[in-house]
């Protein structure tokens, strides 16, 4: 069933890690779908592959990577049949992506002025001064103060806040359909991560671009986002909009994720003792790879992987107690 | 890319036999494995020869003056009818422990001297750092000539020469190791657990810093045995008639000029064969450990 | 109740050439037995540079800390290294404040130097109780920091750090590094050890919902100084400094729909090395009146034991 109005369908994403022992499944039949101008959250842990996945989307992986199998059709587009010049030609002005580590999407020897203008003289198409103009006029759109000033500042100049609005400066400038924004706030200040939080929710607005928000901070799923998609170890446990999988999580891991949340707003209890709970993640499963961590897990969840059942319209689940 | 480190953090952290890992060690990096065939085939030819052909290295023979390779002398005689194959076999027992023993001194003082001046900081740091600039300003085995023509010919003022022109890269290792290990947490950790300002330097931080600086010892064994060789033939330090490589390529290199080539030409190569080895180690060595730093 | 540990008008100032950062702005407050007193804010409010100061780490530029009656301030190194037998903290950074090259037995077992009076007996039957109570199965203890988990890690910070019974165990962003659903196991398993050995704590977090949940009284730093000080409760629910309030609210709440009001603070700190002369938070605060950036603000109380520093309101 496709919809019109989806911009981006992943369906059945395997990819794998070359290594000692053999192929290594990293991302497990991964599917998400992401319509237009919404706001996808993918949430995980470290080294569930939520940023994995966005590197696949971008086709960015590094060499040790592989994509074994799938399709990510981006509007109507199948990515993973594209030649790499036609690929370059997605990225930026189709889908853009930020990243983690906030200084390493910025050129440390350029001016971020430059930088921003390079954008506008490679993606429109418009002369160094125009494009000049329209970067310092972009930075502004981003709060950044005085942006003629900091236009010539480097990026060690500017904090880590700065650099973040630097980053979506540009993605304004790309005019992206479709952002993925990997950890956007990780190691920033909560004041200055709530600034950037509703910088993101502004992008939507100003150049209606879909974003997915890769974090692992369900507070931040809450507020911010529309959709959500929960993975671990490289496969998607349930995926339904925010209020209905918040209301109503169906998978035991989402359940233990949503049951172990701190909150600001009330003290939680902190009753369990010390217990050993295993962080270990298994790759090497045939079955459903949460059996480990699972309180409620069957003997078919060791071999068997769990079908994806949509329970109600838009919320579905993969897991052998729901059926 | 985090992502990918994530994943492999996590791999990684099973715990895996020692041999498959040096198995792929050794698949990954085919220097490593040329280097280490070729030290280990050198030195055990040379323990072999001494077994098999049991000449007496010093003791010359009239009757077997300059013969070229043959089966009684695989590697030809000199011109005091000695044969080679055992003089070289002999001059392993003297160049390989004083590449060993010189690059060791140069560690050990390089460790300490580097690891106080980076640890401790501010008077000391700069008084070390000034003296090993001063070191550096002279080419090493020039400073190495001279310390021997001051102290005299003999093995032990050999040893010291080379190892006193090693140290000051040592020192800056050390120094450099210690001044990035000491910011980090495990050592107010150390504090906190009461350890000894003295404890902490050298018994928390300093084995932390010991790669880099293992890794350029091995570079240095390439380095030593080259200068050795490279004193003796210019007269200096080892003199005629002891066994030594580089004593060995200058007593033949008159009798190449008259056509009796395996004098010096075997001696030479074992010297670049040796060389050769532990600089093939040491370099890919330095690869894998950077590689690792880098976290891949 | 006398309290353990009174920090006293405490300043640590760093000079870097001309440039003078006063990291942590006379501060004083005071925790008494059993207590966990949560310290937040933002990177470079000075909440590590006041754990430091107490652990002994940095020397403070004046001030002083008195713990269980004694000065730490005025202690020569070696009575310092006595007393650590009663302070010990817990790092934030489980990958680089366990030594590398030490086992899980030997990086727990480190600061039993500071109890010599014991044989190696007890120091065995110490170690195996320690273990058991953060949890970690005895086959650790040969592995290799880099062989364990984050949240094993973090339980191997935390048993290094109470091996030796201390009273007051300063913990520095304890959590930060975790996982989400880590987190809550790290922060129950203090929770359980304070319970069981009276441990007191100093938990220093900018992650305000771990201290909502584990500390009883909260501080709240801005630049060096402290802005408001009070019980959990009023602090995070009637906060009365405008930066307090804007901190709690740019907090996301995991429960969607709940349209709580998010307060949007315009711009950074101001750079830390040219504080303005009055209130440090004037620049980004909505209220700020004339004086609020000339006259400097003292701490007062709005409530019995809740300390504002904030002009408005006040006479």
């Amino acid at each position: 069933m496709r919809n019109s109005a989806t911009l981006l369908e992943v369906v059945d994403v395997d990819v794998s890690f070359k290594t000692v022992l053999g192929p290594l499944r990293v991302l497990d039949k991964v599917s998400l779908k992401v319509e237009q101008g919404e706001i996808v959250g993918l949430v995980g842990e470290s080294g569930s592959g939520k940023s994995l996945t966005g590197l696949t989307i971008m086709r960015l992986l590094p060499p040790q990577a592989v994509t074994d199998a799938g399709i990510i059709r981006f509007r109507g587009v199948d990515l993973l049949g594209l030649s790499e010049r036609e690929m370059r030609r997605i990225r930026g002005s189709g889908v853009a992506m930020i990243f983690q580590g906030i200084r390493t999407g910025l050129n440390p020897l350029m001016r971020i002025g430059d930088q921003v203008a390079r954008v506008y003289r490679v993606q429109q198409g418009l002369s160094s001064k125009d494009a000049y103009e329209k970067g310092i006029e972009s930075l502004q759109q981003v709060a950044i103060p005085r942006a003629e000033a900091w236009a010539r500042a480097y990026p060690h100049q500017l904090s880590g806040g700065m650099c973040q609005r630097v980053l979506i400066a540009m993605v304004l400038a790309c005019k992206p359909d479709l952002l993925i924004a990997d950890e956007p706030t990780t190691g920033l200040d909560v004041t200055i991560q709530a600034q950037i939080l509703e910088l993101i929710k502004e992008i939507r607005l100003k150049i209606g671009a879909s974003i997915v928000l890769i974090t692992h901070d369900l507070g931040i799923v809450a507020e911010t986002c529309e959709r959500v998609v929960v993975i671990y170890a490289g496969q998607v446990m349930e995926t339904g909009t925010v209020s209905s999988l918040f209301a109503e999580p169906l998978h035991p891991y989402t359940q233990s994720l949503l049951g172990s949340v701190l909150r600001v707003d009330r003290a939680v209890a902190l009753t369990d003792g010390p217990g050993t709970i295993t962080e270990e993640v298994s790759f090497r499963t045939g079955g459903c790879r949460f059996a480990a961590r699972c309180p409620v897990a069957l003997p078919q969840c060791w071999h068997e992987r769990p079908l994806w059942r949509e329970l109600e319209p838009g919320h579905g689940v993969a897991c052998h107690r729901q059926v | 890319m985090e992502a990918v480190g994530e994943v492999e953090g996590l791999l990684s952290r099973a715990p895996e036999s020692r041999l498959s890992r040096s198995v792929l060690l050794l698949r990954r990096h085919p220097q490593l494995g040329a280097g280490l065939a070729i030290l280990v085939a050198l030195v055990t030819t040379l323990a072999l020869a001494q077994v098999l052909v049991p000449y007496d290295p010093l003791r010359g023979d009239s009757s077997t003056v300059l013969e070229p390779p043959s089966q009684a002398h695989p590697l030809g005689t000199d011109s005091f009818g000695r044969d080679i194959l055992s003089r070289i076999a002999q001059g392993a027992w003297l160049d390989l422990p004083i590449a060993f023993t010189t690059v060791a001194i140069a560690i050990t003082l390089g460790l300490l001297i580097g690891a106080l001046a980076g640890y401790t900081g501010g008077l000391v740091d700069m008084v070390v750092m000034r003296a090993t600039d001063i070191l550096m300003a002279f080419p090493s085995f020039i400073l190495a000539m001279v310390m021997v023509a001051v102290l005299g010919n003999s093995v032990p003022t050999v040893v010291i020469a080379i190892a006193v022109s090693f140290v000051p890269d040592f020192i800056r290792l050390a120094r450099g190791e210690v001044l990035s290990e000491r910011e980090l947490e495990y050592v107010d950790a150390a504090r906190c657990a009461g350890n000894s300002e003295w404890r902490i330097m050298y018994i928390q931080l300093l084995p932390n810093c010991l790669t880099p600086v293992l890794v350029h010892g091995t570079l240095c064994l390439a380095w030593a045995i080259l200068d050795v060789a490279g004193l003796a033939f210019l007269g200096i330090g080892i003199t005629p008639p002891t066994p030594e490589w580089g004593v060995l390529v200058s007593e033949g290199v008159r009798h190449t000029i008259s056509g009796d080539w395996w004098v010096s030409l075997f001696p030479g190569a074992t010297i670049l064969l040796a060389a050769l080895g532990f600089n093939l180690v040491g370099d890919s060595l330095r690869d894998i450990t950077a590689r690792e730093e880098r976290g891949q | 109740m006398e309290p353990l540990l009174r920090i006293e008008k405490l300043t640590k100032v760093f000079r870097q050439g001309r440039h003078v950062l006063r990291a942590v702005d006379d501060l004083s407050f005071e925790i008494n037995p059993g207590e966990t007193v949560g310290l937040v804010g933002e990177s470079s409010c000075g909440k590590t540079t006041t754990a430091r100061c107490i652990m002994g780490l940095d020397k403070p530029t004046s001030g002083r800390i008195w713990f269980d009656g004694l000065d730490l301030t005025a202690l020569s190194r070696r009575d310092m290294r006595r007393q650590r037998r009663w302070l010990q903290m817990v790092f934030q950074d489980p990958d680089a404040s366990l030594n590398p090259r030490f086992t899980v037995r030997r990086i727990v077992t480190d600061p039993l130097r500071l109890v010599t009076m014991e044989g190696r007996g007890d120091h065995e039957r110490r170690l195996q109780a320690t273990m058991e109570r953060v949890g970690i199965p005895p086959a650790f203890l040969s592995r290799y920091p880099h062989q364990l988990s984050g949240g094993q890690k973090q339980r191997v910070g935390i048993a290094r750090a109470i091996i030796i019974n201390p009273k007051f165990v300063a913990l520095d962003e304890p959590t930060s590094s975790l996982d989400m659903s880590i987190r809550i196991h790290v922060l129950s398993l203090l929770k359980q050890l304070q319970e069981e050995l009276g441990i007191t704590y100093l938990l220093i977090s900018h992650d305000l919902s771990s201290v909502r949940s584990l500390s009883e009284r909260v501080l709240v730093m801005y630049l060096g100084r402290l802005v408001e000080a009070g019980p959990v409760e009023a602090v995070f629910d009637r906060p009365y400094h405008p930066y307090t309030r804007a901190l709690m609210s740019a907090i996301p709440v995991p429960e969607p729909g709940l349209n709580r009001k998010r307060i949007v603070l315009p711009g950074e700190p101001p750079d830390p090395f040219n504080v303005p002369p009055g209130c440090a938070f004037c620049e980004r605060c909505a209220e700020a009146a004339a004086y609020c950036h000339r006259e400097p603000v003292q701490l007062r109380e709005v409530q019995p034991g809740h300390l504002v520093a904030c002009h408005l309101g006040s006479e």
